[in-house]
């Protein structure tokens, strides 16, 4: 679904707990247990993995998509991976995106979050305000910026030149090979701060207040307050937010797609994974290569979850 | 305090806005709330600026994109939602959405719930084959989706568009969901259990009521995905009958479908007229529900 | 599903032979039986056969003959034309079916396809015509072919369209040549073929059959506002030379010569820069280049069209900001006087009504040539446009065919022509429209060129050709390729899929 758009993969919980809880709850777990799986594993599996394991299985093909014509292509499709200029080029996109987005859309959303728990005024217009991009759709966020980015009438380049910065006339941010990653990337930071934000001030609101009261009578300041008592006790959340973020950065296909018009940018300058997988699958219609890259991508986000979980895997504080 | 909510009133003293005011601290929070306002301000001025444009001709729209419409051109909300049967779009959506978020949050819970609560055979692989329907991107999965939908005649059906998108939105949500069974007190379940109730009662009358606060969280990303579910309908509602006047088109469809016109008919005023049309309520249900998150998440504050 | 199609596919035969046609029927069986590709090339001999075959059966069973007289009466009563007796019903179509087309609306929307299917409803009384537009054909159709049950007719254009050529490539698409030899519906003794537009078909024939043909007519060339130039006094570029003296004077004047479809740089690849190098070379650089000959890029009339190309953005006459804008937004940068010259096709005053100032006066010129070319320099690129097929493997492929044949009639383009302001690649199809004037010099340029038509496929053919393209050619115009790495790309590319054997190569000698 569409928070795929910025994130794939949400979970605290990833690692699972290494043991179950409560010993005398056994009783009847099992009917529970069975009970309760069947028809959502149902539902998953039939529409879900049987659909995706079949795709699976065209990433050793020279199927076309095109008709039923299928012919096995062993690993060959994996090595002409490996020789595709433009594959690494969308990767090394990804690559930017999974430090960036991370980074600014983490970093802001805990800065706003924090503030708005700690009693500023008006927080709860700007708490409102600032989650508004995440309730529109692509179509219309891309269909507004283009028109902020425009190179002749847009908010920017007009701003600029009426600041007396005259370098920008016209300049065309999304035409411009270095610029309209940058500027996808500004879009997705815009639009997903708000998300993650309401995600922290409500894992932030279980933070107990009597521990911000001791650590007051301390004398500690807000910025010790901050590192000292929020991100210990918000690790967790954080922690969901940077592997959600990082599976995101992976995949952008909704807003490149839009902002490039489909061709991922001057240069293939905005191309990520995504982007250049739809293109060979459908424009293409190279349905086993651009699944032989879905196959990559997903190995290549399954690590990237695992690596983060580690990086992240201390202790949550329990309180 | 101008504003004051239930959130701060149970919040400390005011690290920030209060105490004594030093210079450096004024200076600070002058800095402070620039830069909330300029956020504010770039969340609030396109959408602010679509809104307007809606009300513009298409000459003024791209000849003086960024002045006050000469006059308001109301016009162009009527062809909008003539033109995309926008009503009928809206409806759609709903149609598919109220179930398909009711039984995905439902579903949802009891998977979390097993997986955040028990330790069986096949836990792990349940937990990661989950996480690979995250990550696998949902075009290459969609032909044979096709043909699985089309086997089970459950193309153009909006019952079979509500079992994909529960489908599809599963991960996402037991994943969320089981890490928010994992920090609920166990203590809970284990006086319940001492107090005679079986396991079902202890998740439909226990767990399922503290999990308000994580089922409303997660619900509220699931509207939006769902609102904005653009691939999955395109593709399995393919029959979207324009000529027996019942479309089977939902909004993010629509949508797309006058942003295409737009393209070959340049009718840029139509289009920020049905963007603000769906835009508008949107936000104001946002707007009212923000309340409810914010009870939920007050109510559910069971911790400390 | 296979059971479904089966009994769908036996209940239609059933049909078919109670209607009593049973060359018809034998055309069907073999037209809609099919699952391997084998029988799926028979099946387009078959249709060939099919008119004339039937013509035999007509005079041979009552039937047929009572079933044509009932239809032209009705067609009498119904259709705004009338509708030669023998010109009626050439396939000997089934009437008792549902004909199911599925096709792009975009800026010509759907009225003209729901026209056509009322007409081919009044012409078969008893068929029922399900026309559908869609926006996504791609995402939307692609299944239905890969499962083996496409519509009966397909409109194939707009963002996300299926590879034409690669559903060929895998034999999903009939071979249109029994349409092409059937009787025109309202231009009594010609065929079909002989009431096309010469040249605008030319690209959908592979292998010497028809199988797409294009529903729009669409003249390409290089517009600017008639009102702007007489009022500035210039006068028309003849050759290229001219054309960098004129954006000279006219970037001292404070305006920027030219603008182009900044994000879609395919508008100065495929309209722009053949003309080029047909003016230049003549067809013979042009064949190369299409059947991919190493050093096909490395002519000189080639590089020397590259190399005038590129002089629009090294001499910076064109308007700041182009490369990040749309077609639209050029388009309107453009009518806000911005720009001087766009390149489009004649789609661009219907495109643009909405947005074009009241005295503009939008008209086309052609691409200016070489004194010393070796091309007509009158050529110009006048074909069709917005494919349309018949998939081999839909339930009625000869309905599908009868689609395109009304579709394509004299009355449609007619039709087309005053209610879309555009224009079909019908003979005459304008007569007695109101065409506007920014369309009508379109059609003069073409008729000045008097044959001379620039053709390209090689980015029809092979879709990577296409696509990377589009990326050399848009660092081409932002001076991020020069002309000499501009040419080495696109040759290197050509010979990496010449040498590709996972790719159909198709050749052109004329």
């Amino acid at each position: 679904m569409s928070q795929r758009r910025f994130c794939g993969i949400l979970n605290t919980a990833i690692s699972l707990p290494k043991a179950p809880r409560g010993g005398r709850m056994n009783q009847g777990k099992r009917g529970l247990i069975v009970s309760f799986l069947a028809v959502p594993l149902l539902l998953y599996g039939v529409f879900v993995l049987v659909p995706y394991i079949a795709a699976m299985v065209f990433a050793f093909t020279k199927w076309r998509g095109l008709s039923a014509n299928i012919s096995f292509n062993g690993i060959n499709n994996f090595i002409k991976l490996s020789n595709d200029s433009n594959f690494l080029n969308a990767l090394s996109h990804n690559g930017v995106a999974l430090i960036v987005l991370p980074v600014c859309i983490v970093g802001l959303a805990l800065f706003f979050a924090f503030l708005f728990t700690q009693g500023i005024r008006f927080a709860r217009f700007f708490r409102i305000t600032f989650f508004f991009p995440q309730v529109m759709s692509t179509v219309v966020v891309a269909v507004l910026w283009s028109f902020i980015f425009h190179p002749t009438i847009g908010l920017i380049n007009g701003t600029a030149t009426a600041l007396g910065i005259s370098g920008l006339k016209g300049f065309p941010w999304l035409g411009n090979a270095s610029t309209v990653f940058p500027a996808v990337l500004a879009v997705t930071i815009w639009q997903a701060v708000g998300f993650y934000m309401v995600m922290f001030v409500a894992g932030m609101q279980n933070i107990p207040t009597s521990y911000y009261e001791a650590a007051k009578i301390d004398g500690a300041t807000p910025w010790v307050l901050f590192w000292q008592i929020t991100v210990p006790l918000l690790w967790d959340t954080l922690r969901t937010a940077i592997i959600f973020l990082a599976a995101g950065a992976m995949d952008l296909f909704a807003l490149v797609n839009v902002m490039t018009n489909g061709s991922g940018g001057p240069s293939r300058g905005a191309d990520v994974l995504s982007t250049y997988m739809y293109q060979t699958a459908f424009t293409r219609s190279e349905f086993g290569y651009a699944s032989a890259m879905g196959l990559v991508l997903l190995l290549i986000v399954l690590g990237i979850s695992l690596v983060s979980m580690r990086l992240t895997a201390r202790d949550s504080l329990e309180f | 305090m101008a504003i004051i909510t239930k959130s701060q009133q149970k919040s400390p003293a005011p690290a920030i806005a209060s105490g004594r005011v030093s210079p450096i601290a004024l200076i600070g929070k002058i800095l402070l709330y620039a830069v909330l306002a300029a956020w504010a301000v770039a969340v609030i001025f396109p959408m602010g600026w679509a809104v307007l444009s809606s009300l513009k001709s298409d000459q003024e729209i791209f000849f003086s994109p960024w002045s006050m419409p000469q006059q308001l051109l109301f016009e162009n909300f009527a062809r909008a939602w003539t033109k995309a049967q926008l009503g009928a779009y809206v409806g759609n959506t709903l149609l598919v959405m109220v179930p398909a978020l009711f039984f995905t949050l439902l579903l949802s819970a009891m998977v979390a719930y097993v997986l955040a609560r028990f330790e069986f055979f096949g836990r792990d692989v349940i937990f990661y084959t989950f996480l690979i329907g995250m990550t696998f991107p949902i075009f290459l999965g969609l032909v044979p989706l096709y043909f699985v939908m089309q086997s089970l005649r459950m193309l153009n059906s909006f019952f079979g568009l509500i079992l994909v998108y529960i489908a599809y939105s599963l991960p996402f949500t037991v994943f969320f969901l089981t890490s928010f069974f994992r920090t609920l007190p166990k203590e809970l379940a284990e006086a319940a259990t001492i107090d005679g109730a079986n396991q079902y009662q202890i998740f439909f009358k226990v767990m399922l009521p503290l999990a308000q606060p994580g089922l409303v969280t997660v619900g509220i990303f699931n509207f939006l995905g769902m609102w904005n579910q653009y691939i999955l309908p395109n593709a399995l509602m393919n029959n979207a009958g324009l000529d027996d006047g019942q479309t089977r088109y939902v909004l993010s469809q629509g949508l797309y479908y006058l942003q295409n016109q737009q393209q070959y008919s340049n009718d840029w005023s139509g289009l920020f007229a049905a963007v603000t049309i769906v835009m508008i309520p949107t936000l104001v249900v946002y707007i009212i529900f923000n309340e409810q998150i914010q009870k939920g998440l007050t109510a559910g504050a069971i911790k400390g | 599903m296979a059971r479904n199609d089966l009994l769908s596919r036996r209940k239609f035969l059933k049909l078919a032979m109670l209607s009593g046609g049973t060359a018809a029927a034998g055309s069907l069986l073999a037209a809609c039986g099919t699952s391997t590709p084998a029988a799926s090339t028979a099946a387009p001999a078959q249709a060939t056969a099919a008119p004339v075959a039937s013509a035999a059966a007509a005079e041979a069973t009552a039937a047929p003959v009572a079933s044509a007289a009932a239809t032209a009466e009705a067609a009498a009563g119904g259709l705004p034309f009338t509708v030669a007796a023998d010109a009626l019903d050439p396939f000997k179509l089934a009437t008792d079916v549902e004909v199911d087309g599925v096709f792009f609306a975009g800026g010509f929307g759907d009225g003209y396809l729901k026209n056509t299917g009322t007409w081919m409803e009044q012409i078969h009384p008893g068929l029922k015509v399900k026309v559908q537009g869609i926006q996504q054909v791609g995402p939307q159709l692609q299944p239905r072919f890969v499962a083996g049950n496409p519509p009966d007719v397909v409109g194939n254009s707009g963002a996300n369209n299926l590879d034409t050529v690669g559903l060929l490539n895998e034999g999903q698409l009939l071979d249109l040549s029994a349409l092409m030899d059937a009787p025109s519906l309202d231009t009594p003794g010609k065929t079909f073929k002989e009431t096309l537009i010469p040249g605008s078909q030319d690209d959908g024939v592979y292998e010497g059959k028809q199988m797409y043909l294009n529903m729009a007519y669409t003249v390409f060339g290089l517009w600017y506002s008639k009102t702007a130039f007489e009022k500035a006094g210039y006068t028309y570029p003849k050759t290229w030379a001219e054309m960098l003296t004129l954006c000279e004077d006219i970037k001292k004047g404070g305006v920027a010569p030219w603008t182009y479809q900044g994000k879609y740089p395919y508008y100065l690849r495929e309209w722009v820069l053949p003309t080029l190098i047909y003016k230049n070379g003549g067809n013979a650089p042009l064949i190369k280049i299409d059947n991919l000959e190493a050093s096909a890029w490395s002519d000189p009339s080639v590089v020397q069209a590259v190399e005038d190309l590129y002089a629009l953005w090294d001499k910076g006459y064109i308007l700041e900001g182009t490369a990040g804008m749309t077609h639209t937004e050029a388009q309107t940068a453009w009518l806000q006087g911005k720009a001087f010259f766009i390149p489009s096709g004649n789609w661009l005053e219907n495109e643009m009504k909405t947005t074009t100032p009241a005295d503009f006066t939008m008209v086309i010129g052609a691409i200016p040539g070489y004194a010393d070319g070796k091309g007509d320099q009158n050529g110009v690129q006048a074909v069709g446009g917005e494919p349309f097929f018949v998939p081999s493997k839909g339930a009625h492929p000869q309905h599908g065919l009868e689609f395109l044949r009304v579709m394509l009639s004299k009355n449609s383009a007619k039709w087309f022509a005053e209610n879309v302001s555009s224009v079909m690649p019908v003979l005459n199809g304008t007569e007695g429209a109101n065409i506007s004037a920014g369309m009508q010099s379109s059609l003069d340029l073409a008729s000045t060129a008097n044959g001379a038509i620039v053709r390209l496929n090689y980015g029809t053919w092979y879709r990577r050709l296409y696509d990377e393209g589009d990326v050399y050619l848009g660092e081409l115009m932002t001076g991020v390729k020069k002309p000499a790495d501009f040419i080495q790309a696109m040759q290197s590319l050509a010979d990496e899929i010449a040498k590709d054997p996972d790719t159909k190569k198709y050749t052109r000698s004329a």
